[in-house]
């Protein structure tokens, strides 16, 4: 049997190249898969079918949809581990045959084994000091190039054994199609094999333009490779391209929501079991609605941006694609905003949407739903004091800021048009995200039913404040009785500054409501017309809530 | 103001009664909705659409309209998922700049003789700040959105408050 020094000197890593070229594609095949399930499939039968047997069979083939998913990441985590083992090994090659030519080079004979020999030296006299000095080089010169030709061997041998233990690490039953955590196993496979091989995970500059930057650098292999093997870190990063970010989170959610139904006591010993069952909560809650939008039109298409299972869970989702819009709006929701509230909050931005693209003469249009904040609980009388003060909303002002810093790096050089829109404490927290940092960087503010937005005037939100727009109900409480108090001066009235837009509903969750033009005119501002304006409201003394 | 012009006698003849206080509020989101198929919105919609453009004294370009059935959201995010639906009806007109202020002192007018309340109202100005008029059916809560949305198109749009087909269960909240 030939040796490793004699095997690894003539290794031809061509087969192993293809192996690992192969997997890969069967996981972007399967990537492909998914997606076109989703789409043509599902996606259409959500919006046609209904009944129990629709349920049934939507079951079924949601679960098809998983188990390409895990097959994807499986095949992705195979060829990966091939890959690397081959580079590390075609690396060992290298520095065997770099230390052999050397050797040869310089006279030494390399037996079969890979053990040097000095023939030179062993003839040199004896009793000749310079003979002596020259054969005291030689020895030296030989103990470095063995040194190096074991180490080559050595590497070589770690790499075909990491390579070993990761691939062990596999296990063919996750494909089983009565596996039931098949999704979450397939996530810890990648945790494992990759520890195994010693890979570490993408390196991601926080900033968003270093971010979608170094996204574009990557070779295409790089990039399916991070997005199937490190799905919720890139879906979490700002800055990327929308769809790789969606397809990214909804393989994450997929594995977490797996996870959390069917994964071990080992994995959440830090939490309650209430909090565990919540988080399954939440995530079916996402799922569903993102899966009920699969058969949505193009300009229709929902894109998972983030989103995070904990307490009360929080998204951001996009209707349309904000890196091709030219119009994009940010919804920012306000109290009691929670995972249950993505349904209706994405049929406010679906009309926000249908209302900007028509007023931008058929541009297109995307509009997001932002709950990527703690919104703070209010209930009744029972006002929960997180209402009452900033400190929710500073909290969540530099991930808003961040994340709009992220839409504009994933449009490119091109300046699209960018509203962010806060309802309720939702415009607390964008006051606070445009008066902090360097601003918000939007081209237009527009905020409903404002409490306050932690300053006392428009221009110190860093923009032209002839663009910030205020909406205000004639009847709205929360303005009467939580304006001009802890959260900074009443936005509708005349020292605020800002203009003020014509609403025509009632109370202080009406600006959305069907038939009404509060709705159109934000449609309006998002596609850059201006409004039906109003005069500002004088300033009033405030009535605190008895 | 007595409010019987031919627009609204053709609009109110299927829902009129039904159409007050749906979606009001939270007391009010299991009222009975007012009924009428997407189909007949539809219609009355194109016809409204058509009658405002000759009031405004323009020619609608009807290869652009659309008919947009949206979700009813509630006030707390609720979505019933039983066939309720708000129509936004949308369709354009080529009228040139020159044009848009003349358009929007005809819709006014038309509108206000139609009974309906003017919510907004502004001229041609530039081409940043252009022509629009708002109006609303308090009553029914209609809505008429018109405007500018290029130096060469109008645009004319009608919302409804959220409805459900006849026959159709409405499902609580």
């Amino acid at each position: 049997m030939a040796s490793d020094f004699t095997r690894l000197m003539k290794q031809d890593f061509g087969d192993l190249e293809a192996a690992a070229r192969a997997w890969t594609k069967v996981s972007e095949d399967m990537d492909g898969y998914a997606a076109r399930h989703r789409t043509r499939v599902t996606g259409p039968l959500y919006a046609s079918w209904k009944g129990d047997d629709a349920d049934a069979a939507l079951f079924y083939l949601e679960d098809v949809e998983t188990r390409f998913g895990v097959v994807r990441t499986e095949a992705m985590t195979i060829g990966t581990v091939l890959e690397t083992t081959r580079f590390w090994m075609e690396q060992a090659q290298t520095d065997l045959r770099n230390a052999v030519s050397r050797a040869e080079e310089n006279g030494y004979a390399v037996d079969d084994d890979g053990v040097l020999t000095d023939a030179q030296s062993a003839a040199l006299p004896h009793n000749d000091p310079d003979a002596q000095e020259l054969a005291r080089g030689r020895g030296s010169l030989r103990v470095e190039l063995q040194d190096r030709i074991d180490q080559a061997l050595q590497d070589a041998r770690k790499a075909g054994a990491d390579g070993v233990r990761a691939l062990s690490s596999l296990d063919a039953t996750v494909t089983d199609r009565f596996n039931d955590d098949a999704a979450a196993e397939s996530a810890h496979d990648v945790t494992d094999a990759m520890k195994a091989v010693g890979l570490q995970g993408p390196q991601i500059p926080d900033d968003p333009k270093a971010a979608a930057e170094w996204w574009k650098v990557l070779s295409p292999e790089d990039r399916a490779r991070y997005e199937t093997l490190y799905p919720a870190q890139i879906g979490a990063t700002d800055g990327l391209p929308s769809d790789v970010r969606d397809s990214a989170n909804r393989l994450a959610l997929e594995q977490e929501l797996n996870d959390a139904e069917f994964g071990g006591p080992e994995d959440f010993r830090d939490i309650s079991n209430d909090e565990r069952n919540k988080r399954i909560q939440n995530l079916h809650v996402l799922k569903d609605r993102l899966d009920r939008g699969d058969g949505a039109p193009p300009g229709k298409e929902l894109y998972l941006l983030n989103y995070k299972s904990a307490h009360d869970g929080q998204a951001v989702i996009a209707m349309g694609n904000p890196d091709t819009a030219a119009h994009t709006a940010v919804l920012v929701p306000g109290t009691n905003t929670t995972m249950d509230s993505v349904d209706g909050q994405l049929g406010r931005i679906g009309k926000l949407q249908n209302s900007a693209d028509k007023w931008s003469d058929g541009q297109p249009v995307s509009t997001i739903m932002w709950l990527g904040y703690d919104a703070p609980e209010a209930s009744g009388g029972d006002l929960n004091t997180s209402v009452l003060n900033k400190g929710r909303a500073e909290d969540g002002a530099p991930d808003l800021r961040h994340f709009v810093e992220g839409t504009r790096a994933a449009q490119g050089d091109r300046h699209g048009h960018i509203t962010v829109i806060g309802h309720s404490y939702g415009s607390t927290t964008v006051g606070a995200a445009a008066a902090g940092g360097h601003g918000l960087g939007a081209d237009d503010i527009v905020v409903v039913g404002s409490p306050g937005m932690t300053v006392d005037h428009a221009s110190d939100l860093n923009m032209d404040p002839s663009h910030v727009w205020v909406g205000a109900a004639s009847d709205d409480p929360i303005i009467d009785d939580f304006s001009d108090l802890t959260l900074g001066d009443n936005p509708a009235e005349e020292p605020f500054g800002g203009r003020n837009f014509e609403v025509d509903t009632h109370g202080h969750s009406g600006y959305w409501d069907d038939g009404s033009d509060s709705l159109d005119n934000q449609g309006r501002i998002i596609a850059g017309v201006p409004p039906a304006e109003v005069p500002k409201n004088d300033n009033d003394i405030p009535l605190f809530p008895g | 103001m007595a409010r019987t012009g031919p627009l609204r006698l053709a609009l109110f003849g299927a829902a009129a009664l039904l159409l007050t206080g749906a979606c009001m509020s939270d007391d009010a989101k299991n009222d009975p909705l007012p009924r009428l198929s997407r189909a007949r919105a539809t219609q009355w919609a194109e016809e409204h659409t058509a009658r405002m453009a000759e009031a405004a004294g323009v020619e609608l370009d009807r290869a652009s309209a659309e008919a947009a059935f949206e979700d009813c959201v509630g006030r707390k995010d609720e979505v019933a998922h039983d066939g309720r639906y708000s129509l936004f009806y949308t369709v354009y007109a080529p009228v040139p700049r020159e044009r848009h202020t003349d358009v929007a002192r005809r819709l006014r007018a038309d509108f206000e003789k139609e009974g309906f309340r003017i919510t907004g109202y502004r001229e041609y100005q530039d081409d940043r700040l252009t022509a629009l008029v708002d109006a609303k059916d308090d009553e029914t809560r209609f809505s008429l959105a018109t405007g500018s949305v290029s130096p060469t198109r109008y645009l004319f749009s009608v919302r409804t408050p959220c409805m459900i087909p006849p026959g159709v269960t409405q499902q609580p909240q």
